[in-house]
């Protein structure tokens, strides 16, 4: 599947999605060091180092940037960041740690991505492509079967 | 964007590295957020805890900033050394972001003298000589000061991130978003007072009053309509800064005390508000009861100057101390400016104040004040404003109560160890 959006951020990053629900920020959901979601958070035990993160919004702190700068710095940064409509905060954590980002897509991507899912970004041209592993799919299924009785 | 062919030769590396990676910053996000051109920046405020590679990788090849730029309040190392916190501590470190490190702090100082960046070191550089005038533009970290600029002195300061606020001290310039372009000075949620007697209003009302006006507005620009047209700047400092706290309020036109709002209508440009509150007696007595989350009288710290103090409010403390002593199971922590200090010292206001047990944090953030972080004995915490009231209970994750009250309540407080009923 494949969604266009708007080019935050340009880059090229290919990698398992991680979703979150809710507007993200740098300073206080995940460790700086490590990428790791804090615990007590509601992804507390997943990372963002090495993702692609896919989240609605940004919200919260101004020391943003400089956190994602110094994520990326140590290499435990997202991949990529999708989301639904940036802020000019977030988007500021992206141009400055470098990270490719986009937003504004055709469909909304929180509706058709799941954590797991594949995602091949091309943030300068604004278009992501969604392969969906075929284990990830089973499992959905069952669970949806699962739902139904 | 259309760029000038100064601010091309900028982009284009001419002026060195470090002005090319902020300039490449700053167009970046003008160009994202649809802003026509850049608008020069009168004066920065920047984050003093700005990691050295960080920095060093902005003001690459640059000899000294390009506008007046000063530093907002830090953790001061002797300070925290003086208050029993030892150093280096990594216990509110996030990454090398927040550090009480002496070695850290003592190079981040050299760098700021060699680039020409003031260490000022407060959140308040308008009680220290740094006063904005009506339409100048700074690029400033603080969502409490950011509102006061906006509202009180009619300057602009937009909300951003503090990569963008350094990239504007390195090349002078913002791209024209936000509040810097006009439509969006504009209100879209009016707010008037219903019964509230002004005439007996008291300082920590006032802050209720903003603790209302943050919660009902949340993003939107505000316009406070039926406030007496003679506030002090004390008052303004009470009732603005929580809309940055339970909101993310930038602007408030507070009608006749704004300088742009002569009226309700020129505010919103002659359109209706989307959503028009009243706040009444009630509204102020339950955000009080919100803010007042203790029950146990005993006190065991009390926090002024979040932001902080002006000097009458340390000659009040003054005055309530002279001949007393705070009393022995309470700290009182007062958070200052630099210059502030200075002249409080030169008064003598200072000596009365040290004397009476009293402890000023010079040059650091009151409300995240390691001491209530790191110190498991404080149960309940008193303080004059809102921003430690609404965040010392989260920052030791519940164990620390609050009273909040005037600064008379608190110095009280102070001095018989309990709370006032």
């Amino acid at each position: 599947m494949i969604l266009k959006g708007r080019s935050i951020n340009g880059g090229q990053a290919e990698g398992k999605a991680i979703v979150w629900k809710n507007a993200f920020s740098f300073l206080g959901e995940v460790d700086p060091q490590t990428g790791d979601f804090v615990e007590g958070h509601e992804l507390s035990g997943n990372s963002i180092a090495g993702r692609i993160l896919v989240f609605p919004t940004g919200r919260g702190s101004t020391a943003g940037p400089i956190i994602a700068w110094r994520l990326m710095k140590v290499g435990k940064g997202p991949k990529a960041m999708i989301c639904q409509e940036a802020e000019p905060v977030i988007a500021l954590d992206a141009i400055t740690a470098g990270v490719p980002m986009v937003d504004r897509f055709n469909e909304d991507p929180l509706e058709v991505m799941k954590t797991g899912d594949w995602v091949k970004v091309n943030a300068t041209d604004g278009v992501i492509e969604i392969k969906r592993p075929e284990g990830l799919r089973r499992h959905q299924a069952e669970k949806r079967k699962g739902h139904a009785k | 964007m259309q760029l000038t062919d100064q601010q091309k030769r900028m982009f284009e590396g001419e002026y060195g590295r470090g002005v090319q990676r902020a300039m490449s910053l700053l167009v970046k996000l003008g160009e994202v957020f649809g802003a026509e051109r850049m608008v020069s920046v009168d004066r920065a405020h920047i984050l003093a805890d700005m990691p050295a590679d960080f920095m060093a990788e902005m003001t690459e090849g640059l000899d000294k900033v390009t506008v007046l730029t000063t530093t907002h309040a830090s953790f001061n190392p002797s300070e925290m050394q003086k208050l029993g916190i030892p150093t280096p501590s990594g216990n509110i470190d996030i990454g090398d972001l927040l550090t009480i490190d002496p070695e850290v702090y003592a190079r981040r100082y050299l760098v700021f003298k060699r680039l020409g960046i003031l260490p000022t070191f407060t959140c308040t550089p308008y009680l220290i000589g740094f006063i904005p005038r009506r339409g100048e533009v700074l690029s400033m970290i603080g969502s409490l000061g950011q509102i006061l600029v906006n509202s009180v002195f009619g300057a602009t300061s937009n909300r951003e991130g503090i990569s963008a606020i350094l990239a504007s001290a390195v090349t002078g310039l913002t791209p024209q978003l936000n509040l810097l372009e006009e439509e969006k000075r504009l209100a879209t949620v009016l707010v008037e007072p219903e019964d509230l007697d002004f005439a007996r209003f008291t300082s920590s009302e006032y802050g209720a009053l903003g603790y209302c006006v943050g919660e009902i507005a949340g993003t939107s620009n505000v316009v406070l309509n039926g406030m007496p047209s003679k506030l002090s700047f004390d008052q303004c400092r009470r009732l603005l800064p929580p809309m940055a706290i339970t909101g993310a309020v930038a602007m408030c036109h507070i009608v006749g005390v704004t300088p742009e709002a002569p009226s309700p209508s020129v505010t919103m440009g002659g359109i209706r508000p989307k959503k028009t509150f009243k706040i009444g007696k009630q509204q102020i007595g339950h955000a009080l009861e919100r803010l007042n989350t203790a029950e146990q009288d005993q006190v065991d710290l009390v926090v002024i100057g979040c932001p902080h103090c002006t000097i009458e409010q340390i000659q009040t403390i003054a005055f309530m101390l002279a001949g007393k002593s705070v009393h022995a199971n309470v700290r009182l922590l007062i958070g200052i400016a630099q210059p502030i200090y200075a002249l409080a010292k030169m008064v003598g206001f200072v000596d009365t104040i040290e004397g009476a047990g009293g402890l000023f944090t010079s040059s650091c953030v009151s409300a995240l004040n390691p001491v209530v972080a790191l110190d498991d004995s404080i149960r309940v915490a008193v303080t004059d404003t809102v921003g430690p009231a609404y965040r010392l209970p989260q920052l030791s994750k519940g164990r620390t109560k609050v009273f909040f009250g005037d600064t008379e309540d608190c110095i009280m407080a102070a001095v018989k160890g309990k709370w006032r009923r």
